[in-house]
């Protein structure tokens, strides 16, 4: 199998504004790619660059083996752009089957193919209206059975759940589990317990710059770190008591709330230095407000971002 | 490029626009002015053409020989309709054809497409399905005018057929160009009011160059940036520089539908 993409020396800049600043990286094949970063990251211009709406100033790209140009008609890849619009006055079904068409499907193939997709939606008798007159979060679902139609190997989700409630984001996190079957997909988003939830790799923009490609688990410790939030802040005889723990590798108190110290642990025996801990922490009056084991990939990101 | 996708997308354009108000802003001021012209031409306007003053007054404008050719020799109600078309063919391209690509520059759904289809194709597809609305509406009004001739020129029906079909291929020659000229406009900018805008800006942008050289011996040389500057030739059926205009119609054609492309294949989606 040829590599997923390859990414070499990437620029990008609208006028003098720096979108992206070389960017290289390669992805040999994962089911599931986060990309994640702050507003202004290069995200999207990261994204429409792959899929091709956007010229880098100047990289190399594959994917799949192509190039953005030549992967267009090859039905290999497709996507969700971010704040696309389907065109109004239409039925959404009548464009979902001019986009199967154009991937080379008949007719007959097409009709059956959207019919399919749009099987998975349950009620799915919307389709049928313009989209002008369906609801945000039904958009965004049938831009989402647009981007997996004809089973492509890659699919680009541009934040496919921005702006949707809790619910309807959920509903349509399901449907890109259901839909993606096969297919390779990079999504990228704000919300990063999504990606936690869905990816197995991240990628990292900040500023344009690439942070990091690595796996989930790679940044997001699950085992080996602790997060303890405090009712008070921390003195510094506290700090002193923990950091005379041999186990403790880091101890850092958290940039956004300085209440909340996180732990970076190297022992065989968590279960035990977990409890060791609290005892020292109540033991100098304090209470533990929240208690977490692991490294979300919020913090994974934020400790890379400040090393950067 | 596969002519399949452009076939696909072009049906797909052209049904679309049919169905929205986007053709209107055509269709309609397109079929007032034929309504007009009809009825004055069912009224025998073309009688006072082909009198002697008509000719006096005419001649003046395309001399003795281009009147003579164009009311004597031929049918008088196909020669008016053509002036008129010629003259009037800039404005109605601008209208047929102002979003090409405007709104799905706007909106986005280009990046639908462009995972699906060569930028070339969706260029093409984009271009045949705006002339072909004017190959059609075209090809109404000529039949209308050629039904109208038989009734009233008392010419042969045959002449009168082969002329219409010459004038018709001779307009669609004439509109192609125009059609590119709008692709350019229309790739550049996001909004159908600016297309529309610029595509007339564009027109009236030669006609003020062309006052700075009204006094030198350059006058209207700035004209022959558009192909409008090929209508007064145009005129002068069967001579040579007619068939000199009829054989750069397709250079602009070319010059213009590159430059549209260029312009295009280039820009952010």
């Amino acid at each position: 199998m040829s590599t997923l993409l390859e990414i070499n020396g990437l620029y990008k800049h609208y006028g003098s504004t720096k979108a992206l600043i070389n960017i290289s990286l390669k992805i040999e094949h994962s089911a599931a790619i986060g990309l994640v970063g702050k507003n202004g990251a290069g995200k999207t211009t990261l994204l429409s660059i792959l899929s091709g709406a956007l010229h880098p100033n100047a990289g190399t790209i594959s994917i799949l083996g192509e190039t953005p140009q030549t992967i267009a008609t090859t039905g290999k890849l497709n996507i969700l752009p971010q704040d696309a619009t389907f065109k109004k006055g239409i039925s959404v079904k009548k464009q979902l089957i001019l986009f199967a068409r154009l991937q080379g499907m008949s007719r007959i193939e097409a009709e059956s193919s959207v019919d399919q997709l749009l099987a998975e939606l349950g009620d799915s008798s919307f389709v049928n209206k313009a989209p002008e007159h369906l609801s945000y979060g039904q958009r965004k679902r049938v831009g989402i059975v647009q981007a997996f139609l004809g089973k492509p190997q890659l699919v680009i989700l541009d934040e496919p759940t921005a702006g949707l409630d809790p619910v309807v984001a959920n509903d349509v996190r399901q449907l890109i589990r259901k839909l993606s079957g096969e297919s390779a997909f990079i999504i990228s988003s704000h919300n990063l317990y999504e990606i936690e939830d869905i990816c197995s790799s991240v990628i990292i923009l900040d500023n344009g710059k690439l942070i990091a490609n690595k796996s989930i688990s790679e940044i997001a410790d699950k085992e080996s770190s602790l997060s303890i939030t405090l009712n008070r802040l921390p003195d510094e005889n506290l700090i002193l008591a923990l950091e005379q723990i041999d186990e403790i590798n880091t101890l850092i108190a958290d940039k956004l709330s300085p209440e909340k110290l996180n732990v970076h642990l190297d022992s065989d025996n968590i279960d035990e230095l977990q409890l060791k801990i609290q005892r020292i922490i109540m033991d100098q009056g304090y209470t533990i407000t929240d208690f977490s084991r692991g490294k979300a990939l919020i913090e994974g990101m934020m400790d890379l971002v400040d090393q950067d | 490029m596969s002519w399949q996708r452009i076939n696909i997308l072009m049906r797909f354009d052209i049904y679309y626009s049919l169905t929205r108000l986007k053709s209107w802003v055509f269709l309609m001021p397109f079929s007032l002015c034929w309504f007009v012209v009809f009825r004055q031409i069912n009224k025998g306007v073309t009688d006072m053409l082909q009198s002697q003053e008509g000719i006096m007054i005419t001649s003046a404008v395309y001399g003795t020989d281009g009147a003579l050719n164009l009311f004597i020799d031929n049918p008088p109600s196909i020669s008016l309709f053509y002036i008129i078309s010629l003259t009037t063919i800039p404005f109605f391209v601008v209208l047929a054809s102002y979003d090409q690509f405007s709104t799905d520059l706007g909106s986005g759904f280009l990046r639908f497409l462009i995972a699906r289809c060569k930028r070339i194709e969706i260029f093409f597809a984009r271009f045949l399905s705006a002339f072909s609305i004017l190959a059609v509406a075209f090809l109404i009004v000529t039949i209308i005018c050629a039904i109208l001739s038989i009734r009233n020129d008392g010419y042969a029906t045959t002449e009168v057929l082969l002329y219409s079909v010459e004038i018709y291929f001779i307009l669609l020659l004439y509109a192609l160009p125009f059609v590119a000229y709008m692709s350019v406009i229309s790739s550049l900018v996001n909004s159908t009011l600016a297309s529309i805008f610029l595509g007339m800006f564009g027109y009236a942008g030669i006609w003020f160059l062309n006052l700075f050289t009204f006094f030198t011996e350059q006058k209207d040389i700035f004209s022959y940036l558009l192909p409008n500057s090929m209508k007064q030739y145009l005129i002068e059926l069967d001579s040579n520089n007619f068939f000199m205009a009829l054989a750069i119609l397709p250079i602009y054609f070319l010059i213009y539908a590159g430059l549209g492309f260029k312009v295009f294949s280039r820009r952010n989606l």
